[in-house]
């Protein structure tokens, strides 16, 4: 019967200093049993660490960015309760849409807005900021709910966002939470939500086809 | 304290939440979510943190949204087999050593996944997240010597399951 001897673990963990460890190395040469407790352990071990992964390199941008896009002072409970606050005074139910007024009175973050909606989004419906009307409707992409924002001219850089290149008129993203907000104005001016990465969330919509024109 | 301060004193564990984070949910984009959400919430906690260990810190933040999501959404299995589907762009042209690579890692995930819980906590954090014993310990709340155990049964148990499938790991 295979005997299983205390000294192994901590011998494995670097416990002991070299004349233990040396001494336990030689009762390892003979004994079978603590040879082979040593060995499967060292193989377990390089198993389970071949399991490590390196982080993408977009999740490395996504998490710098939603950290620096996040106040540092503002608990998450009265965050959620401001933007609730927002949202119960801008968002008015017109019909079967939703007409979000944002001007005027406009929260700091105007962004945070959409953010929530998209987090429970209407049917459809449009969104008033800073006197602008974007055009609500969603989308599934990746199998998630998308939230696709159409306005005439391109909804401004908030703070905290950053553009997507050096050219002019280079999409911007911002990060809220899980949500990943992306402006496009090209081939039209758009403003998609979603939780998915701003790469993935641009090159989708870049794809868009153009919505039809009424009448 | 800067956000600068905190990326400099956490993005060297970003590898670490990750690899953990990989383990406990099947789909990678909720793997994203989590360590997202995970950073978002030690920032907010930094400043009460101050400059203790930042990776056991992280990692148990990590752990605390993971079940978190778990309790919410009822969908997220602990531990899971998930290998990556899609491999990431590899500078090598080793087509078939690069295939033989993902079937073994997607055996060693599969044992990973049917080892028992305590055991395979305890790899995840040690040897998948590299936490030190006294790290992963003060993780689980239990006493060193306790994790050294459950770490070197469960890595035992583990080369005994690939074992079993018939691969073999290593040259």
């Amino acid at each position: 019967m295979a005997h299983d001897d205390p000294r192994v673990v901590p011998y494995l963990a670097g416990e002991f200093d070299a004349a233990g460890a040396e001494a336990f190395e030689g009762h390892l040469v003979d004994c079978d049993d603590c040879w082979r407790a040593v060995g499967t352990d060292r193989r377990g071990r390089a198993l389970a660490e071949s399991l490590r992964e390196l982080a993408p390199p977009s999740l490395r941008d996504r998490v710098r960015m939603g950290v620096e896009a996040d106040p540092p002072k503002t608990s998450p409970s009265r965050r959620r309760r401001g933007v609730g606050a927002v949202i119960a005074a801008a968002v008015t139910l017109v019909g079967a849409g939703v007409v979000a007024s944002l001007g005027g009175g406009a929260p700091a973050d105007p962004m945070a807005a959409i953010v929530e909606i998209a987090a429970d989004p209407p049917a459809f419906g449009s969104l008033v900021i800073d006197g602008q009307r974007v055009e609500l409707t969603r989308d599934v992409l990746d199998g998630r709910v998308v939230t696709v924002g159409r306005s005439a001219a391109p909804v401004a850089m908030p703070a905290g966002a950053r553009a997507l290149g050096e050219e002019a008129g280079a999409p911007w993203v911002a990060l809220r939470g899980s949500m990943t907000v992306v402006c496009l104005s090209s081939p039209e001016n758009l403003l998609v939500v979603g939780g998915l990465p701003a790469e993935r969330l641009v090159s989708w919509a870049r794809q868009l086809p153009a919505p039809a024109v009424p009448g | 304290m800067t956000d600068q301060n905190f990326l400099d004193a956490t993005m060297p564990h970003l590898d670490a939440v990750w690899s953990i984070a990989r383990r406990m949910t099947a789909d990678p984009a909720a793997a994203e979510d989590l360590v997202q959400e995970t950073y978002v919430r030690a920032w907010r906690g930094f400043e009460a943190q101050g400059r203790g260990d930042m990776r056991s810190w992280l990692v148990a933040i990590c752990l605390n949204v993971g079940r978190s999501e778990l309790r919410r959404t009822m969908r997220l299995p602990r531990v899971v087999a998930a290998v990556d589907q899609v491999a990431e762009p590899s500078a090598s042209a080793d087509v078939a050593g690069d295939a033989v690579v993902n079937v073994q890692r997607e055996a060693v995930a599969r044992a990973l996944a049917a080892l028992p819980e305590p055991q395979r906590r305890a790899i995840v954090l040690v040897d998948i997240g590299g936490l030190t014993a006294r790290e992963a310990a003060e993780v689980e709340s239990v006493p060193r010597g306790t994790i050294l155990a459950r770490v070197h049964r469960g890595r035992r148990q583990l080369a005994a399951l690939v074992e079993r499938e018939g691969l073999h790991h290593g040259p």
